[in-house]
């Protein structure tokens, strides 16, 4: 019991972090019929900037309130994680949008490893540290085999996610934006012709996503303290099939995708294997693929005769 | 007939060939200010081509599409010949050029989507496109956009604050008033894709005036509505020429309707213009009866009438 409630907990903040990350990938999915296999590694580009900036604000500047920094970070690194992701669907997507359809995932692909790199390059091949931080932790049981913990951290990264997808969700449902978005996603061409800038749309689109994945690469920071330019990957990948287990367009199902994928992980990780987990989360993505392939939220393409 | 109204549309020597094929032929027609203009010919004819080099939808191969934009406000101040303006917009690399009391167009310099924001052209589909998950009045607003984000530094209003909740009741206001002028002001909530066909078409029109175009390029509007329908639907489009200060431009294959409805007729096969005149000009026009019926020669003729 002990062990189940702790998993919870852990599945659920690891879970938030994928929810966060899958968003960009459905929405761009959505929108231009992309999979932006570059979107983990912009992820872990972000935790790269969170770590630098962190280290430059608490070393540098002796910024003394480690929550002061947390919050300056957060806002700067989906800034900067932004501008990035702004350039690069300029330089790499846009000019493809019109090419065959292989062409702009080639092209992530190509940015996705561009970036791996430039981050080896710039920062090297090993691990990065940022000094623990939030270590409080709160003791929910006592006395069992077994104490239950709910860090600090955690309840940050719950708490955080949630209040960013609430206002992702109004601006998605309330704003102009957002209906613009809506709009691209099911016609973009009827969208153009009703005077909606489908191009800058595309792009606010790519720009929300990686503020999302900035926000997930902040919090992974935070949460694990190391990051390495191959860590964009994995959590890339997962993020990836909590998308299609939500159903790829769907919001709420990334968000629960990315839930249900951090918990099968951990869960797996308890009671079975830590070492075959990545196994676990990754034949979801097979069995979503075959048995419910536009997965739990996703429309069916139903054409009315 | 009052031919004596201002140019609205002038389409050049317009040619959209893809690959060996040659959708429109080096076309030149007129639509004026005011009037219902319809397109019509056998299937194949580069009807449908042409609406698209219109709105931006394919980019012609040659040849120039000009549009006037009269000011809202001062309909009357604007010049009713603007030749030579146009003649001078095309020397220049301007996409466009302001006039007392308006503004002239080449659309085929123009995006897409600043073709509707700023000349003011929209259209409908032969195959409906609505937003199909949207309900019926979101299919409104989203035709409002550009008037909804407003000036491009309000970002308080970007994020849906400020004076953007004013903008937001008038697109609402305007949505609201064209659901109650095609009947479906009691489905406003309603998902679009759900509603019966001749409502969708309706939609579909509504949609396209809430962005107040100057242009309205309807795509067979009345395929596949039954008499009443396409009755009701006569009277909407002359009213919005009438009271809405809208002109059309209508490809339409139920003559009924086109007799009833157009000022001018514009007649295409393969891509070449065979005939351009009223109504009752096109319906005693030789070279449109052969197209219709596809007779073939002479010799047959003459046993027709032996």
């Amino acid at each position: 019991m002990e062990i189940f409630l702790q998993q919870l907990i852990n599945g659920v903040t690891l879970g938030s972090i994928y929810g966060l990350i899958a968003i960009g990938y459905t929405m761009v999915f959505g929108i231009i019929g992309m999979v932006n296999f570059a979107h983990g590694d912009v992820f872990m580009l972000s935790a790269f900037i969170a770590l630098i900036l962190f280290l430059a604000l608490t070393q540098l500047l002796g910024v003394a309130s480690v929550a002061f920094a947390f919050v300056i970070v957060l806002f700067a690194g989906m800034a900067l994680t932004s501008l990035w992701a702004f350039v690069i669907e300029r330089i790499a997507y846009r000019r493809l949008r019109g090419s065959f359809r292989l062409a702009p995932l080639i092209s992530a692909i190509g940015m996705s490893i561009f970036l791996s790199n430039l981050v080896y390059v710039l920062q090297g091949p090993r691990n990065k540290a940022l000094p623990p931080m939030f270590n409080d932790v709160l003791r929910l049981t006592d006395g069992g085999a077994y104490d239950v913990t709910l860090s600090v951290k955690q309840i940050m990264i719950v708490s955080v996610t949630a209040v960013l997808l609430a206002g992702f969700w109004f601006i998605v449902q309330k704003t102009s934006f957002g209906r613009a978005q809506r709009a691209c996603e099911q016609d973009g061409r009827m969208a153009a012709l009703l005077g909606v800038d489908v191009d800058r749309t595309i792009s606010l689109t790519f720009v929300i996503g990686a503020a999302l994945a900035a926000v997930a690469g902040v919090l992974y920071i935070v949460y694990y303290g190391v990051i390495n330019s191959g860590d964009g990957f994995v959590p890339g990948v997962k993020a990836f099939t909590a998308a299609v287990l939500g159903g790829v367009g769907s919001l709420p199902g990334a968000v629960l995708g990315g839930l249900l994928i951090g918990l099968v992980e951990t869960f797996w990780a308890a009671y079975f294997s830590s070492d075959y987990k990545d196994v676990a989360a990754f034949s979801i993505l097979v069995v979503t693929l075959i048995f419910m392939p536009s997965g739990l939220f996703g429309r069916p393409d139903v054409e009315k005769v | 007939m009052a031919r004596d109204k201002a140019p609205l549309l002038i389409v050049d020597q317009l040619t959209m060939r893809f690959g060996g094929l040659c959708a429109v032929d080096a076309l030149d027609f007129t639509a004026r200010g005011g009037e219902i203009t319809a397109l019509i010919g056998p299937n194949g004819a580069g009807k449908t081509t042409l609406f698209n080099c219109v709105t931006g939808f394919y980019r012609s191969c040659a040849g120039r599409i000009a549009l006037a934009r009269p000011d809202p406000d001062s309909p009357g101040a604007f010049r009713a010949d603007w030749r030579e303006e146009l003649e001078e917009l095309t020397r220049s690399t301007r996409r466009s050029a302001r006039l007392e009391g308006g503004e002239i167009f080449l659309l085929e310099r123009m995006a897409d989507f600043e073709i509707v924001k700023r000349a003011g052209v929209a259209r409908t589909f032969q195959n409906i496109r609505l937003f199909r998950g949207m309900t019926v009045l979101e299919n409104l607003i989203v035709a409002q956009h550009n008037r909804l984000i407003g000036p491009a530094l309000d970002l308080a209003g970007r994020l849906g604050f400020g004076a953007y909740r004013a903008r937001e009741r008038a697109a609402i206001e305007t949505a609201r008033f064209w659901l109650d002028r095609v009947g479906l002001i009691d489905r406003a909530d309603e998902a679009a894709g759900a509603l019966p066909y001749g409502a969708q078409r309706r939609l579909e029109i509504a949609r396209a005036m809430a962005t107040a175009p100057t242009l309205l390029c309807l795509d067979e509007p009345a395929a596949g509505l039954n008499p009443r329908e396409s009755h009701e639907l006569t009277a909407l489009l002359l009213s919005l020429r009438d009271d809405h200060d809208v002109s059309i431009l209508i490809i339409e294959h139920d003559m009924s309707v086109v007799m009833a409805i157009s000022d001018h007729v514009v007649v295409l096969d393969h891509g070449v213009k065979i005939a351009d005149g009223t109504a009752r000009d096109i319906r005693q026009d030789e070279a449109v009866i052969k197209a219709y019926l596809g007779v073939a020669d002479e010799a047959d003729i003459a046993a027709m009438g032996a």
